[in-house]
C-alpha cells in the first residue's frame, strides 16, 4: 500500500468537484499515454493531458494547492490536499507511471551519435532548472567549449528529457493513468498559508 | 496526518506584487492589473503566482493562477467558464518572462527592489 497526494487550489476542477466523492480522472483520458505525452505534461503543461499528477509529498501537494488558488486561501476559506490511497493489485484500467524510469528507458546510450539527453553547462545549471525563479541565471550562462573550438555562443543545452527527469525528481511526482476511484481517496485536508505582514 | 497539514499551514509566506498594467496584452474582455508573488521568508518566489484583473473597470476578487515554471495558466473552472483559457495560454510565457526579469533585477540590484510589498 502506498500513499500519495494531490493538491487541489481553489476554484480549480478537484476543488469544486469533490475526489471523495467521485474520485479523480484525467481531463484528456482518450489521449495516448505515451512517453512524449508524460514528457510534455511535466515539463510544458498539464492543460490537456490523460494523465492525474500526483505526488509523494504531501508538502509538493500543499504548495500546488497554494499556488493553484485563484485567491489566497484561508482558514475559513481554505484550498485542499487529497490522500490518496492506492493498493496491489492495482485496479483494472489504473496504472501508475513512474515518469523518471519512463524516460530513463527512452534515452540514448552514452556513445550514441544523436543529440545527448545530458546538458554541457556548469554543474549549478541544474539548478536553474529545479528553480527558473530564483535561480534563472544558471540557464542563460554561456556554454563552455574547450580551448580553440570555440562556436556560436550559447547556453547549455537543455532536453526536455532532462527538464522531465530533474522536474519529476523535484515534485516526488507520479502519473495516474485511468481513474483513481473514490474508495481510493482516503483524507481531505484543508491547507492555507499563514500570511505576514512584511517589514 | 491534520498535525503535519497544520505545521505546513504555519509556514510564513509573504505576497508581493509587480505591476502588469500595459505591459501584457491580454484578452480583450479583461484588463491585466499585477501579478502576485508568494514568498517564503529566506527561500524566495515560490513557482506559482496569481495574475489579477479587472471586467468593465472593475478589479475582481479573483485572479488568474499561473504556473511560472510552465509558463501556464492553471486551467481553473471560471477560466474555462469564461471562454477565456486559449487566449491566457497565449500570454503565458511573456508574464513568465516578465516575472523573471524583475527578480533577476531584484536580485543584482540590492536595496533596489523592484517589487511592490503587500502585507
Amino acid at each position: 500500500m502506498a500513499i500519495f497526494y494531490r493538491g487541489a487550489g481553489i476554484n480549480t476542477y478537484w476543488y469544486l468537484n469533490d475526489p471523495m466523492e467521485q474520485g479523480f480522472v484525467a481531463r484528456s483520458p482518450g489521449m495516448a499515454p505515451t512517453i512524449t505525452r508524460q514528457m510534455l505534461h511535466i515539463a510544458r503543461s498539464t492543460v490537456n493531458s490523460p494523465f492525474i499528477s500526483i505526488t509523494r509529498s504531501y508538502a509538493v501537494a500543499w504548495h500546488y494547492a497554494m499556488v493553484s488558488s485563484e485567491r489566497v486561501p484561508t482558514p475559513e476559506d481554505p484550498a485542499y490536499v487529497h490522500e490518496i490511497e492506492i493498493q496491489e493489485p492495482l485496479l483494472t484500467g489504473l496504472h501508475l507511471l513512474d515518469p523518471v524510469k519512463e524516460v530513463a528507458q527512452m534515452l540514448p546510450s552514452p556513445p550514441s551519435s544523436g543529440p545527448p539527453y545530458q546538458h554541457d553547462g556548469l554543474p549549478d545549471f541544474l539548478l536553474g532548472v529545479v528553480d527558473p525563479g530564483r535561480m534563472g541565471d544558471f540557464l542563460i550562462q554561456y556554454a563552455m567549449q574547450p580551448p580553440a573550438s570555440e562556436g556560436t555562443p550559447r547556453s547549455p543545452n537543455l532536453t526536455i528529457e532532462l527538464e522531465t527527469l530533474v522536474r519529476a525528481l523535484r515534485d516526488a511526482e507520479i502519473l495516474a493513468h485511468g481513474n483513481i476511484p473514490v474508495t481510493c481517496v482516503k483524507n481531505r485536508f484543508e491547507v492555507y498559508p499563514e500570511l505576514s505582514l512584511l517589514a | 496526518m491534520q498535525s503535519i497539514a497544520d505545521n505546513l499551514n504555519k509556514m510564513p509566506l509573504r505576497i508581493k506584487t509587480l505591476d502588469l498594467a500595459g505591459r501584457v496584452p491580454g484578452p480583450d474582455s479583461i484588463e491585466l492589473l499585477r501579478v502576485e508573488l508568494y514568498y517564503y521568508d529566506e527561500y524566495g518566489p515560490l513557482s506559482g503566482a496569481r495574475v489579477r484583473y479587472a471586467r468593465d473597470g472593475i478589479e475582481q476578487e479573483n485572479g488568474f493562477p499561473i504556473d511560472l515554471h510552465k509558463k501556464a495558466f492553471v486551467a481553473t473552472v471560471p477560466i474555462q467558464e469564461a471562454g477565456l483559457e486559449e487566449e491566457l495560454q497565449k500570454i503565458g510565457p511573456e508574464i513568465a518572462r516578465i516575472v523573471y526579469e524583475d527578480l533577476a533585477k531584484n536580485q543584482h540590484t540590492p536595496g533596489m527592489p523592484s517589487f511592490i510589498n503587500q502585507g
